[in-house]
């Protein structure tokens, strides 16, 4: 690949040729004598009209590092950052301007806002795509208004808060054919999660008996002492969706958000997403049957499960599991196993390391690259790797875990009506409130 | 434990309601805890995996601590004395190693029992010793032989019988386990649940001692409900006791409801959240009751409108959200004025399916404003209420921007023909700002239609919502949904906006390519592929790849040559996707001219073409191809493992490029059988020295796959000339093996020097010691240097590997040092027998030290020996030492070494060091432990350790040599703490001393037992002071040392 060239300021000044054609579309209705796009080449390899531009929401650890490699893809242009901390966003648009100057071989470069609220982020009709790192409990009422606002969506792992919220994204995507990508990069970043895949599809294990999944236990703790909102911070906005409750910075600041209730349901969803994700991949169905044991702590601000271990079974008799420990996704077959983490791979007998597909195998590995197969799908419209199925189900096993450790009860999930039998409490688990005007 | 925390019983509750959600949850405190001995190691189940959980459920709930011993034939009753119960997953069953407990243990057991302590016995631990009336007593079931069966693992429901206290308070559950039918049962047990109607758990007595049988527990697994930890638990407990303290799963009605309520409703947040968990476990323990429900639900309602605390009513309203009917909407319709409550109020008013809930809701709408009734919107979207339609639509005008956009949502999400029509009709009315949430509104319920199989109507809405005038987001996804309900009849469309003047109906046009699967559709699209941009060129390519219809491969075939590289490349991705051999020709052309990128393309396009000929294409392709195509091609023949090819790759690699022949010759190592070995090995006298590495490349990794090739090699050596001879007895020393080993060793007298030296060569760095002789033999009488120094540094290699041989190692090169004059070689020799450190090349070393030409690395070099020898030689050593003295003055780093080796001479010798340490016991290691190594590395610093609370654990140390012992002493980790207490000294496998209780005098514990020669000591180590008997240092003496 070529070094990107930059959006020319000069044909254009400020607004990007797409904003120009939308605005002028809207502008009138019966006026269609436009100018048909120019052919690329007017612009060179990667010319702007090949890139997709990209806003950024939640610019903290995860989205930071996200930007960064989106930064690094000639397919990329970050042209927005949302924070609602005032620090995170202005110093990720410094970024954003930094690196953008000094590949042109400038001093300064302007062309990345800083927003505090997403609304007028994704107002702005030159945006294509959306990356979303907000807390969890942010990511379906942001995804959901990106794509109803046009835009394709990136979306960081756990999917939603409940059921309910993985469905609506689900329906809005299909709907707007939306292009969307999961935050499960060990679908791209590593070759060996797809190839134990591979394997799992192809029947190289022979007749599946068991997925056994593994995911790092969550955190208890938290100070729960009412604190002042620090400056800089939009507490109300932060919260979003979820209900009032005192200020304390294990909320906000650190990863307290990711073991409190009303953000999350910890980390059998938070981490086990991605040995989940991992499992579906392989085996792409969801158990019918859950149920298990796990412990909420009491003391402190953290709240959701830990120490779960969860067992099940799919309705084609495959036993299922998922406890904690060191991640791992495990296929049981009656011809062998083979375990992917997201740091190796093993199997037995070990020769299915070996094994190379025959030109007639499915195949699941596609760009080894997640941000570019995402920008790549933005452009092209074709699914990306890890897409809103896939994310759905995963997420909904981890939900259906959590319901059943919650109940102390046998979870019994209706794959075709998606939908949890024959126990009214657990099913009204799977629909939570969410405070206006922020809910999904 | 904490002994002063109140015994508060309402704490007590709360803390026990804290253990419901699993068995590792913190207990209470009703005492210290309860000393478990868990009976293990033998019973025809797997008991490998149900002890382990036994002892985690157990000392989960952090009230008991376990102690598993795998000998229960072993138990005194002085080891007794120290638990106050016996839990068995024990028994003597079929072919049992142990059949039967010594008289001894048989006492000691009823001793203990009678005495007032208690036993427990799960599922497999029952049915041993049938002769033995007072062990069946206090067993209670039993297998039956002859009227006992049982049936696959299946879902039964466990009943309660009569009223103890072990099952007191607990609700009855349905668990999925094996079902033993008509078990026997003792007269004098007395029955406290069912299975199905079958004898499930009893409780038995024998003198002051209590037992309690549970039938439950057949494999680890059905170990996780919490019904059977609440029995295992509270059994156990009242077996220990004779009371229960512990509250169980589902044991909700053992909890107060009206006491957990008063504490919620006294709740705020920061306190400890032991009365909400209480609350949650008593919600969830109601929801399965019908009746406990209503009565929960009019409780928490009632405290709803009593004095409580925010936070309180909160965790009252998510208590009722999961349990509430209409009984409860009017008190939850209060809560909903409530600012700091409405969240709780909606969320629970959207869960209650009662109509009352909805009717509440429209109610609200009326009474709330701002933010608050925008929840409330979303609460009635979010229980679909479709009978909110009016009273929603009247809202999607209200002044408040939030409010409108949340009526407009919640239409949308309603979706019905009313909504739709309320929608449709407001379309006028909407504040400009909101138009774009009208609109998407609008197509929600376009898709609903469609969802509802209402497809004219749907049809025309998603038609009216593309129209130009909408917002770009709706029309973009409009058109598409329009196309698929259009079906065929929409291809003009398609085609018209794909190459059409609006930019986003062209981009919409593309998503309809994707989201619709009419073939007609894309075969249009792909016939006018020539005026599209290229991005939709990319697009519609890739598309095709991913519907695999073989009919569009012309026109990708076409696009494949296209002078844009990401179009060109769709088309060779999707060529491999949908093509078949004839597809070779053209993706082969691409490879001859296209970039990295492209051939990189090529090549996993052709690996993964499919049907039949491809790989005769390929084949055909080959040959003609010119070099760079040839690459390609050769490496799709990799990817595809086409061993077929074999010839056809013989015959390119003597093409005249060389990154050819590389690639050929690789290939060929991958795929190619023993039939290519002959040529290849013919070729090796010819080949230019690169050439030659890329064969013996190939004939190493064909080698690799097949034994065959090495007696073929073999052969080949007879009469080859010598280069090729010498390159066959490097590929030979490359694969290993006996038979490569006798071919190699033939050519150790051949005439032809260069053979001699690859065999020498090869010899020196073969993996095992077996070449030991051979080179010694080489050293002694080879008549160059450099075949003698390469022999030299083999023997210094392989020696530490034969310890036995290592003397005649030594012996050859002393022989070699004594008659060579050269000092380079001598240099090499005498490094190399350095390394050897035995008598002989003590010996060796001590002659060099009247050479005036006396190195510091020779003086080293003796220090080196004499320091590992030093303890089976000590009189030799002593000799030598005094010989270097004698040189002259040494280097003080020199000195310092000598006399520290002056010193250790004068006390009595550790044999453990030199030797190699092993745990061959299976467990892990301890996180911060050492390694086996460590215990015997003459460094306190560093120790052995592994898991905690392991029953057996085993440390083995191979000496240096064959040693005579009379003591062993031991460092452990910290004064009685983590040190071996009960273990066995087996020299050679035999037993030379048991040690129970050690007593560690300053940490150290010296055992002596009679001399005895052998190789091998090992520690069997059964008990330890602290959790595991880690060892700091683990020292072997002839007699008892002097205390450290």
């Amino acid at each position: 690949m070529t070094r990107p060239t930059l959006r020319p300021s000069l044909t254009m000044n400020s607004l990007s040729r797409r904003r120009f054609l939308r605005q002028t579309t809207l502008g009138s209705a019966t006026a269609l004598s436009l100018p048909t796009l120019l052919p690329a080449s007017v612009f060179g390899a990667n010319a702007p009209s090949q890139r997709v531009a990209v806003g950024h929401i939640g610019v903290g650890g995860q989205g930071r590092g996200l930007m960064d490699g989106f930064l690094g893809l000639p397919q990329n242009q970050s042209v927005a950052v949302c924070d609602p901390i005032q620090e995170r966003r202005e110093a990720a648009a410094q970024r954003v301007e930094q690196h953008y100057a000094a590949a042109k071989g400038q001093d300064v470069y302007r062309g990345c806002r800083a927003y505090a609220d997403f609304r007028e982020l994704l107002a702005r009709d030159d945006l294509d795509a959306v990356v979303i790192a907000s807390p969890d409990h942010w990511h379906v009422p942001l995804a959901l208004a990106a794509v109803r606002a046009g835009k394709d969506v990136y979306v960081e792992k756990p999917l939603g808060l409940s059921i309910e919220q993985g469905l609506a994204l689900r329906a809005a995507v299909h709907l707007h054919g939306a292009v969307f990508q999961y935050g499960t990069q060990q679908r791209s970043f590593n070759s060996h999660c797809g190839f134990a895949c591979e394997l799992v599809r192809n029947g190289y294990l022979g007749e599946l008996k068991a997925v056994h999944v593994v995911a790092p236990n969550g955190s208890t703790g938290g100070r729960a002492v009412p604190q002042p909102v620090p400056a800089g911070l939009d507490y109300d906005l932060w919260l979003g969706p979820a209900p009032v409750t005192p200020y304390t910075e294990d909320r906000v600041f650190g990863t307290g958000r990711w073991f409190i209730y009303d953000y999350a349901i910890g980390f059998i969803a938070g981490w086990g997403a991605h040995p989940l994700d991992v499992a579906h991949w392989g085996y792409p169905h969801i158990p019918v049957e859950y149920r298990g044991t796990g412990r909420i702590p009491t003391e402190g601000l953290f709240d959701t499960v830990v120490d779960w271990d969860v067992q099940g079974r799919y309705a084609s008799g495959v036993e299922f599991t998922l406890k904690t420990g060191t991640d791992k996704t495990t296929f049981v077959g009656t011809d062998g196993w083979v375990a992917a983490s997201r740091g190796g791979i093993s199997a037995a007998p070990e020769s299915l390391l070996e094994r190379k597909l025959k030109p007639d195998d499915v195949r699941l590995l596609r760009d080894n690259h997640h941000y570019r197969d995402f920008l790549n799908g933005v452009r092209t419209r074709q699914t990306p790797v890890s897409d809103i199925d896939s994310a759905a189900q995963s997420d909904f096993m981890s939900h259906l875990g959590d319901i059943a450790v919650r109940t102390g009860r046998t979870i019994r999930w209706d794959p075709a009506t998606e939908t949890i039998l024959g126990d009214t409490a657990a099913a009204r688990m799977t629909r939570r409130a969410g405070r206006a005007p922020w809910a999904a | 434990m904490n002994i002063h925390l109140r015994l508060d019983p309402l704490r007590l509750a709360f803390l026990a309601a804290a253990c419901l959600f699993g068995a590792t949850a913190p207990a209470l405190a009703a005492g210290p805890p309860l000393r478990v001995l868990l009976f293990s190691g033998q019973n025809n189940h797997d008991w490998k995996t149900t002890t382990p959980k036994l002892r985690a459920i157990l000392t989960g709930s952090g009230r008991f601590t376990v102690d598993v011993t795998e000998h229960p034939e072993q138990t005194t009753a002085e080891t007794l004395a120290r638990y106050d119960v016996i839990v068995s997953d024990w028994n003597a069953w079929g072919d049992a190693p142990v059949k039967e407990w010594p008289p001894a243990t048989r006492t000691a057991f009823l001793d203990f029992i009678r005495g007032g302590k208690g036993y427990v016995s799960i599922h497999a631990g029952s049915s041993s010793f049938y002769d033995w009336p007072e062990y069946q007593q206090i067993g209670g079931l039993f297998w039956n032989l002859g009227p006992t069966s049982h049936g696959p693992p299946h879902e039964f429901p466990v009943e309660f019988v009569g009223d103890h206290p072990i099952t007191r308070g607990l609700a009855s559950f349905r668990t999925t386990d094996e079902l033993w039918l008509k078990p026997g049962m003792h007269p004098a047990a007395q029955l406290v649940a069912t299975g199905d109607g079958q004898p499930l758990a009893v409780t038995t007595a024998l003198g002051r001692g209590r037992g309690f049988a549970l039938l439950l527990g057949h494999s680890a697994e059905y170990m996780n409900t919490p019904g059977f930890q609440s029995l295992l638990l509270r059994g156990t407990e009242w077996a220990a006791t004779g009371e229960v303290t512990l509250r169980g799963a589902g044991d909700a009605r053992g909890l107060d409801a009206d006491t957990v309520i008063r504490r919620v409703a006294a709740y705020r947040f920061g306190n400890d959240r032991e009365a909400l968990l209480a609350l949650e476990q008593l919600v969830q323990a109601a929801a399965a009751d019908a009746a406990t429900r209503s009565a929960l639900a009019a409780k928490l309602a009632s405290a709803l409108a009593a004095e409580a605390s925010t936070d309180g009513k909160r965790a009252l309203l998510d208590g009722l959200s999961l349990l509430g009917s209409a009984a409860e909407v009017p008190a939850l319709a209060r809560a909903l004025t409530d600012a700091e409550l409405l969240y709780h109020a909606c969320q629970a008013l959207a869960r209650i399916p009662a109509p009352e809930a909805e009717a509440a809701l429209i109610t609200a709408l009326r009474t709330t404003t701002g933010s608050a009734r925008a929840t409330v919107l979303q609460a009635l979207a979010s229980r679909r209420a479709t009978s909110a339609v009016p009273a929603i639509a009247r809202l999607v005008t209200d002044a408040d921007p939030d409010v409108a956009a949340a009526a407009l949502d919640a239409l949308g999400t309603l979706g019905s023909p009313e909504a739709t029509a309320a929608l449709q009709t407001a379309e006028n009315q909407i504040a400009p700002a909101l138009r774009e949430r009208w609109a998407a509104a609008l197509l929600r319920c376009a898709g609903s239609l469609r969802a509802e199989g209402k497809t004219h109507e749907a049809a025309t809405l998603f038609a009216a919502l593309a129209r130009p005038g909408r917002p770009a987001s709706v029309r973009e996804a409009a058109f598409p949904a329009y196309v698929g309900l259009a079906a065929d009849a929409a291809v003009p469309d398609v085609l018209a906006a794909l190459a059409g003047p609006d930019p986003i109906l062209r981009r919409a046009a593309l998503r309809a390519l994707w989201s619709n699967r009419q073939p007609v559709l894309l075969k249009a699209a792909v016939d006018g592929l020539g005026v599209l941009s290229p991005e939709q060129q990319e697009a519609v390519l890739l598309l095709c790849g991913e519907r695999g219809d073989a009919s569009l491969l012309p026109a990708v075939t076409r696009a494949a040559a296209s002078p844009q590289p990401e179009v060109r490349r769709a088309a060779v991705k999707t060529l491999g996707l949908i093509g078949n051999a004839s597809a070779v020709d053209t993706l082969a052309r691409l490879g001859d001219t296209g970039s990295d990128e492209d051939q990189k393309a090529v090549v996993e396009a052709l690996a993964r073409l499919r049907g039949s000929g491809v790989d005769a294409a390929i084949r055909n392709a080959l040959e003609a191809a010119p070099p760079a195509g040839q690459r390609t091609l050769i490496r799709a023949v990799a990817a595809r493992e086409d061993r077929t090819a074999a010839p056809n790759l013989l015959a390119v690699s003597r093409s005249p490029d060389p990154a050819v022949r590389t690639e050929a010759l690789r290939t060929l190592g991958r795929l190619a059988d023993t039939s290519a070995c002959a040529p290849l090995v013919q070729r090796l006298s010819q080949a230019t020295p690169d050439d030659r590495e890329r064969l013996e490349g190939a004939l190493v990794e064909i080698g690799r796959r097949d034994p065959a090739v090495v007696p073929l090699l073999a052969q080949a050596l007879t009469g080859a000339p010598p280069v090729t001879a010498a390159s066959l007895v490097g590929v030979l020393g490359a694969l290993g093996g006996s038979p490569a080993f006798a071919a190699v060793r033939q050519q150790l007298p051949s005439d032809q020097p260069e053979v001699r030296l690859a065999a020498v060569r090869v010899l020196a760095d073969w993996p095992d010691a077996e070449p030991l002789d051979d080179l010694a033999a080489v050293v002694e009488t080879a008549g160059d240097a450099r075949t003698r120094a390469i022999a030299a540094r083999g023997l210094s290699r392989l020696a530490p590997q034969a310890p036995a041989r290592a003397a005649r190692a030594a012996e050859a090169l002393a022989g070699a040092l004594a008659t060579t004059t050269d000092a380079t070689e001598r240099t090499h020799l005498l490094s190399a027998v350095v390394g050897i450190p035995c008598l002989a090349s003590l010996k060796a070393v001590q002659a060099e030290l009247s050479n005036p030409a006396l190195t510091i690395a020779t003086a080293a070099g003796l220090l080196g020996i004499g320091e590992v020898i030093y303890p089976w030689h000590p009189a030799e050593v002593k000799a030598a030492l005094a010989d270097l003295r004698r040189t002259g003055p040494l280097s003080p780093e020199l000195a310092k070494r000598a006399d520290a080796l002056t010193a250790r001479l004068s006390q009595p010798a550790n044999f453990a060091l030199g030797g190699l340490a092993s745990s061959p016991d299976g467990i892990e290691k301890d996180g911060d432990a050492h390694g086996d190594q460590a215990a015997i590395d003459g460094n306190p610093d560093t120790y052995w350790d592994e898991q905690d609370h392991q029953p057996l654990y085993r440390l083995r140390v191979q000496l240096r040599q064959r040693s005579t012992l009379g003591c062993l002493r031991i460092l452990g980790f910290s004064h009685q703490n983590y040190a071996p207490k009960d273990f066995e000294i087996r020299c050679d496998d035999r037993v030379v001393k048991t040690v129970t209780d050690a007593a560690y005098t300053n940490n150290w514990l010296t055992v002596a037992f009679p001399p005895v020669t052998c190789s091998v000591v090992e520690l069997v180590i059964t008990g330890a002071h602290g959790p595991s008997p880690a060892i700091r240092e683990l020292e072997f003496y002839a007699e008892p040392p002097p205390k450290p």
